[in-house]
This record gives C-alpha cells, structure tokens and sequence, in this order.
C-alpha cells in the first residue's frame, strides 16, 4: 500500500531537515533512521503515540510509523496529562520519547490491537473534558488532501518551511507532511514566531514560507512586524480559525508590496484537514472569504431540508465531499479495526456562496450542541432513534440534549434510553427523555425545537429557581474542590463567566477585559482545564487566539 | 477517569503555587512559628508582579480603571469585615473606617485584621497620583525594566528621609513607604521575566536586586530577624527561575483552592485564631493548640471560599437561566 512517504528515499541527496543549530539531516539519514525505527516497530502494525517536539527525533518517528504503516498519534510533550489520559482510553502498543535525537519507542501495551489497514493518523478533537475523541485519518486521505494542498501552493524540492506551529498541531503536522511528500526541506524549531531568534533562524536558513493560526498574525501585527525583513519568503499561509479583516488587509498588502503571496486557509480535522483555501489574488476584495475547495472537494450549501442551495447569497450549512473525509471517530481502542465510508462531512458552519463563487461562513449550525465540550450532532442522535418504532424529536443545549418521544407506550422510554446509553458516550445525565402524545410542530410540519427546549429544559428551570440553585450550587461545590470539571463552552465563556464581563470580543484579552490578581488563579486554572495546556502568555492573548490553540481543535 | 493521581502530574504557574505557599507561611507565623517570616513579602511581591503584569503599561484612565477595579474587590469585603468585627467587638473607630490607623497605632498594628488592605490601598493610591503625574505608560513603554529599577532605587532610597519625620519602628514598619520596594520589585521580576527568551544577565541583575534590596530594608533599616530575609530571597528566586511548575495532581487542587482563597484567609484567619485560642488554651497543650490554629484557620477560610464562590456562581445561573426564558417568552 501506497504510504505518504513510500517514495522520500528518492531525494536522498536533498537536505530534509535542519535543526535550529544548523545542524542538517538529508533524506538518505532520515530514511535510514526510520528503517531502524520500523525494525523495532516489527512487521505487524502496531498503535504509536508520540511525545511530539519540534525536533528530529519526532520527524524519525513519524516517518517510520508512516513508512511502516503503524497508526500514530502525536501529542504535546510537555502536557503529561494529556498523554496519559489518552494512553489509559486507547492502550497504545508503543510510547515514543523525542528528548534525544533517536527516538525510544518504550513498550506500553503488548497485545495485539486490531488495526484497520488503511488507518495510518489519528487526530485528537476534544479538549481535556470529557472522553477523548480521535479522528480516523486513512493513508488515502492524508495523501490525497497533502497533494492538494501542495498543488494550491506549488511547493516543490526547493521550498523550505519552518516549523513556526507544534508538529502536533494538525496545522503544523501538515506543513512537515507536504514538505516531506515533494522532498523539499524543514527547518525545526520549537521557538516562539514573537521570539526573535525565530525570525533571526528563518533568515538565515532563508525559509521560504511562514504559516501562522490568528494569533501568530496578531502578536506580529502588534510588534509592526514587516515580511520584508524576510526576503526568502515565497508563501504565508494562515489557517486555524477566524483572523480579524484589517490584520488580513495588513499582511497582505505588506506581501503583495514584496511580490510574496498571503492564503488565507479553512479546514477541519475530519477533512485531514484542509477543505478550502482563498486564491491569493482575491485576499483585498473577499478577506472574509474561506475561498473555494481544494483539488478533488466540492463544498455545497444545503437548506434545513437537507436540499442543496445553488443561489448565490443564500445561506445554508456548508457540506464538504472530497477523497480526504476521515475514516469515522474513535471512542475506544474497538473502533480502530473499523472503517466508516463518509460520503460528506456536515461541517457545522452557515456558509453563503458569493456571485463569484467563493464561500463565507457567517455562522455555525444551531442543531450542533457541545456538551462537556464534544461536539455533539442532534440530527445524528434523532435519525438513528428514530429507527425505533416512535416519533422521535431531538433538541438540546450544551447543558442537555432533549429527547422527546411521541408515543403511549411507556416501555418505549427504556429501551430508548438503554438504546442511547449504549450508543454514546457521554454521560447519561445529560440525556433528558420526554414522552408526548404529540409533538408540536410548526407550520412547515418540521418539529417545534424551540418550544420543546423551552418547555421541557429551560421550564423546569423557571419552574423550580430553589432546585435549579442547589444543583448548580452541588455542581459548582464539586467543581472548586476538583471532583467535577466545568464544561466551558469556550475561552470566551470562560473569561465572560470568571471576570464578570459578558461584552468581551474575540479580541479582548485577560488584560484589556482589566483582569487582576484575584481573578488571575481562577481563569489560569479553567484555561489549563479547556485548552490542556496553557499557553506561556496566555493573559495577553485574544480570546480567538487561546480558542485556536485549543489542542486538537479544529482549524 | 482513574489514572494515578500520585504519579500524574499537572501544571500550575509559578505565581499561583507561592501564592498557596506564602499564605500558608503568613498562617503559621501566626499560629506560633514565629519564626518563619516573610510569607507576606512574597504575597506583595507577586501582586507587584501581577500589576506590572497586567495594568503598569496601560494609559492613565485604563490604568485608574484597573486600580479601581482591584481596590473596589479588596475594599467591600474589608469594610464589611471591619462592621462585623465593630458589632461583635462593641468597638468603632473611624481611623480604621478610613483606613488610616496604620499611621496611628502604636501599641499594635490595627484594631482588625485589615491592616494589608489600608497599606496597599494607599501605596495604590500613591501610586495612581504618580502615574498621572509622570505618565507612567511612556515610560515603561519604552522599557518597562529601565522604568522599574529607577522605581526600585527611590522607593529604597526614600524610606529613611521620612523616617526623620514619621518614626516607621514605632507604627511596626506598616507604612505604604515601607511596603512600595517589595511591591516595585515585583515590576522588576516581571520585566526580567516577561520574555520567552529570557536574559541570564537581566536574570542575574534581577537576582542581585532581590537580595540587595530585601537585605537593605529587613536587616539594615528594619533590624529584623535573618529569616525573612532569607525566605523571601529563595522564594524570589524561584519566581524568577520558574513560570510553570509540575505538581502531582493529588496536590493541584488544594494548592489552587489556597492560591484562589488567599484574600479570603488573610482577612479571616486572625479571627478564626482568636476564637480556637480562647476554646482550646486550657484544655490542650501549646503545640496542639498551634497546629489546630493553623490548620483549622486554613480550612474554615478555604471552606467558606468555597461556599461563598459557589454561592455566587449558582446565583448567577438562576439569574442568567430566568432572564433567558423571559426572553424567550
């Protein structure tokens, strides 16, 4: 079968990797070194986990996992406790330590784990709270979405990147992955793009592209940071959520003034991960674009009745088809010898098309709900219960998920629920199953979702203030002592709760929103709770800039 | 999820983990180890931190703003505090309403145990007059640590000319004068230590400060005994070498819940002490009266922080989930 990297020993005169030391590693070593690693790894797949740092050792690793066929998944090296909780839910048969130059694989579980042949990544998309959820990513996949994205970005052997995003990033795992495909090389580092080592290191290894989330863009936007002190810059790419328009309109003038072109990206980690990316030549005029699909996707819009829209203007939810749509999600160490053909991927955004083809998101879905911060799809949980022999209307909140069933039959409510209770993982307390002689609709005859959530959620609530206050007094006992975790919804909830301050923008950081020493103990530790790891200057980053860095999130 | 709360581990900022450390210090020195000083200097080191942190480069207004904010949290619980200590005491003065008896008393330090809030309440106000006048944000703009270590030398320097007129000894050191060097030297730290690529000169500098300017005041202006100056020195010097620290995650939680709870456990623990010394004097011995002033003081403080946050956040949810559904409706 077919590997991202069945091919690297072909450069092997070309330099591959280059240490912030100047160190230089060509392909002939890298490969080499893999091959040891994969005679260790032996011949039947086994489940990696690395320690990823941005350094050679890591690159080692994931090459032979890859050239191997062995499933990885990498994860930060300094949060211990990621790692750990991931190693306690899926048993990995190897953990990977990268703190020398040659990688150690220590052995963690040594049965057998049935491993689906096509599984070649695994991408993490929740946080700290609640199960860890990793995203199945096929060989065919990865190959499929590297070689669009080196065809938008016409990379070639002679290109050089840096690594200016932790390897374990999505983002920053596919920068090494293109670069490694095309057989141009990588210069690691694990410096900061606001240090100004990094940038000393970028010139004088005369990088040739820089690839930022929103807030590396907006801490070089605040120090008046200018690419043209970077002359060997071909490309700038900027992925990993939302980036304020005048920062946009600021970076891509300064680029276009040194003839360097500025992509403006949008994908998931369903999506292996990019779906679309803006053409540089329509930055000025649609900065508020995700552009088109990539080679080999298709995005389209579909209405609430699941009917595609194909006017311009119209909004609706964004649909993605392409060769690089996840294998399915993985609950347990069971799910990895399974493989899940997924025709689309409902992305969750309200996008519009504009006359000229290019896509806008304005907003997210409603019938997406994110308890104990997993991203929950109410539309799948009521299409699979709806198989039973009821009227099934599923609504909720990221507090709780509405089930309300439309029959007389009683026993109905138990096998639902034992039939929800086997199928997810979340925790049973947050299912709330109604039985109704009929369920009310609109005139469209679609389900009243609305008044339901009002009706059976938000009205017991109104009903019984006294009950609503002793259980989330109960709750908020058990969160300050550590025995419960709060389920934040975002940085933005977290900041708006904590500081008392409901009017706090993507923008607004812990210091603009005036935050203090009494507040500082309470917001580090949610922070440390939602993102996993928190980040070194975290009190003067935006809220869009923390919520980007979210481990696992999407970009 | 059961993994091992002994060897796993989480990580906690620096500031958070001494934070819990010098109120656990400020606690014992009060319970009778007398001798372990300093746990306070660390508290105002850290909250000059956090100001420089987090406020000393704004402009004036946001600058007032902030000084606001922060005395407004640390002034509604101390005047409430101060009432309920009146009512149950059967005593009032207005030197400690106004929070000025620090320059009155001599006989002890406050009549309540409030004495931390009037003397950073004043640096603070001293502090904002200055910013206003000198524009402090053009300053440290330019550099915030050339800015702070002239700070440091006059607010090392000015003590002893006030002493000619205003005998410190006698009001027991606790004039905002006498507090500002450790507050500033917080800046200090913070400027040395807000880059990633952090300096090993400016590190060293900024060690050589701590232990110069800390022995300066506590043992040649103040007299006092080695220990704070000691404590105080290797607790700084740790801030300085460290911003996260690995904490078995078994100890995460109550060093959070220390760390989160200090204003709390400053302005109750003297109270608490009081009563657990006048029930238990007589039936037990020194020591075991000590250790339970200690550890029930921390854990009442801890307990009712608890409940009052708790409190005020589920509060907050009947509020929000009320006015929600009236909107909807």
């Amino acid at each position: 079968m077919p590997t991202l990297f069945s091919h690297i020993y072909t450069f092997r005169h070309n330099t591959a990797v280059i240490n912030d030391s100047g160190e230089d590693y060509s392909y002939a070593k890298l490969y080499a070194d893999a091959i040891v690693c994969t005679e260790q790894l032996g011949q039947e797949s086994k489940l990696v986990f690395i320690n990823a740092r941005n350094n050679y050792s890591t690159i080692v690793a994931y090459v032979a996992c890859m050239l191997g066929g062995h499933p990885v998944l990498l994860v930060a090296a300094d949060n211990h406790q990621q790692l750990e909780e991931l190693a306690y839910s899926y048993q990995p048969n190897f953990i990977v330590n990268t703190h020398t130059d040659t990688p150690e694989f220590k052995v963690y579980n040594p049965k057998t784990i049935q491993l689906h042949d096509e599984l070649c990544l695994l991408l993490s998309t929740s946080g700290s709270t609640g199960s860890p959820k990793l995203v199945k990513i096929s060989h065919s996949n990865i190959i499929s979405n590297s070689d669009a994205i080196i065809r938008y970005l016409k990379v070639t052997n002679t290109d050089r990147a840096i690594t200016s995003l932790p390897i374990h990033y999505s983002y920053g795992l596919s920068i090494v992955n293109i670069h490694l495909r095309v057989g141009a090389s990588i210069v690691l580092t694990g410096l900061s793009v606001t240090n100004e080592n990094f940038w000393n290191i970028y010139k004088q290894f005369s990088v040739t592209s820089f690839s930022g989330v929103p807030y590396s863009f907006q801490a070089l936007f605040s120090v008046n940071f200018d690419f043209s002190s970077a002359p060997s810059t071909r490309y700038v790419t900027q992925a990993g959520g939302k980036l304020s328009q005048n920062v946009i309109l600021h970076f891509a003038n300064q680029l276009k003034l040194t003839n360097k072109l500025f992509f403006i990206m949008y994908g998931q980690t369903e999506a292996s991960p990019r779906i679309s990316y803006l053409p540089p030549e329509q930055v000025f005029e649609h900065s508020d674009c995700i552009g088109v699909a990539i080679h080999g996707g298709n995005l389209t819009l579909h209405d609430d009745k699941e009917k595609e829209i194909t006017d311009s203007g119209v909004a609706g939810e964004l649909i993605y088809r392409g060769p690089n749509i996840m294998m399915g999600y993985a609950l347990s160490q069971n799910d990895f010898a399974s493989m899940e053909y997924m025709e689309a991927l409902h992305t969750g955004d309200i996008a519009l098309r504009k006359s000229n083809g290019l896509f806008k998101i304005i907003g997210r879905v409603s019938r997406f709900v994110k308890p104990f911060g997993i991203r929950v799809n109410l539309d799948d949980i009521q299409n699979k219960l709806s198989n039973t022999d009821a009227i099934v209307a599923v609504t909720g909140n990221d507090e709780k998920i509405l089930v309300v069933i439309q029959t007389e039959d009683k026993t109905l409510i138990s096998s639902i629920s034992h039939q929800i209770s086997l199928s997810y993982t979340l925790p049973p307390e947050i299912f709330q199953i109604e039985m109704v002689s009929t369920i009310p609709r609109l005139s469209n005859d679609k389900f009243d979702y609305k008044y339901l959530l009002k009706l059976f959620v938000e009205g017991v609530k109104q009903k019984s203030s006294t009950r609503l206050f002793l259980g989330e007094f109960k709750k908020e006992v058990l969160i300050l002592l550590g025995l419960a975790e709060k389920p934040w919804d975002s940085v933005a909830d977290i900041y708006s709760s904590i500081l008392n301050n409901p009017t706090c923008d993507d923008l607004s950081t812990f210091r603009s929103l005036s935050g203090d020493s009494l507040s500082y103990v309470a917001v580090s530790s949610a922070l440390e709770q939602y993102l996993g790891n928190l980040p070194d200057n975290w009190h003067n980053m935006s809220i869009q800039s923390l919520q980007d860095s979210r481990y696992g999130n999407e970009f | 999820m059961s993994f091992n709360y002994f060897t796993s581990f989480r990580t906690i900022e620096v500031t958070d983990f001494l934070k819990a450390l010098g109120i656990c210090l400020v606690v014992l020195n009060h319970s009778s180890w007398h001798n372990l000083e300093g746990g306070l200097n660390i508290l105002i080191l850290i909250s000059g931190l956090n100001f420089a942190r987090f406020s000393l480069k704004k402009d004036n207004t946001e600058l007032a703003v902030d000084i606001a904010r922060l005395l407004k949290k640390l002034l509604i619980p101390s005047l409430l505090l101060m009432g309920f200590y009146s009512l149950l005491f059967n005593k009032f003065d207005w030197k400690e309403i106004l929070l000025i008896s620090n320059f009155f008393y001599t006989q002890k330090i406050a009549a309540f145990p409030v004495w931390y809030v009037q003397v950073i309440t004043q640096l603070m106000l001293v502090i904002a007059l200055i910013a206003f006048v000198f524009n402090f944000a053009k300053w440290t703009r330019i550099s915030l640590l050339g800015f702070s270590l002239v700070m440091l030398f006059f607010s090392i320097l000015i003590p002893p000319f006030i002493d000619q007129y205003l005998s410190s000894a006698e009001l027991f050191w606790k004039l905002p004068h006498y507090i500002a060097w450790n507050f500033i030297l917080g800046w200090v730290v913070w400027a040395s230590i807000e880059d990633e690529n952090q300096s090993p000169l400016k590190l060293c500098i900024c060690w050589l400060l701590i232990v110069i300017s800390a022995f300066i005041v506590f043992q040649l202006y103040q007299e006092i005994s080695i220990n704070r100056f000691l404590i105080f020195s290797s607790f700084a010097t740790v801030l300085l070498l460290f911003k996260k620290i690995q904490v078995p995650t078994i100890f995460y939680r109550p060093i959070v819940i220390l760390a989160s709870a200090v204003f709390y456990i400053f302005l109750l623990h003297g109270g608490i002490m009081y009563f657990i010394q006048i029930l238990m004097i007589d039936h037990f011995s020194y020591a075991t009266v000590a250790v339970c002033k200690f550890f029930i003081s921390i854990s009442l403080c801890c307990v009712l922080f608890i409940l009052v946050t708790a409190t005020l956040n589920a509060l907050k949810t009947v509020r929000e989930s009320s006015s929600k559904v009236s909107n909807n409706s």
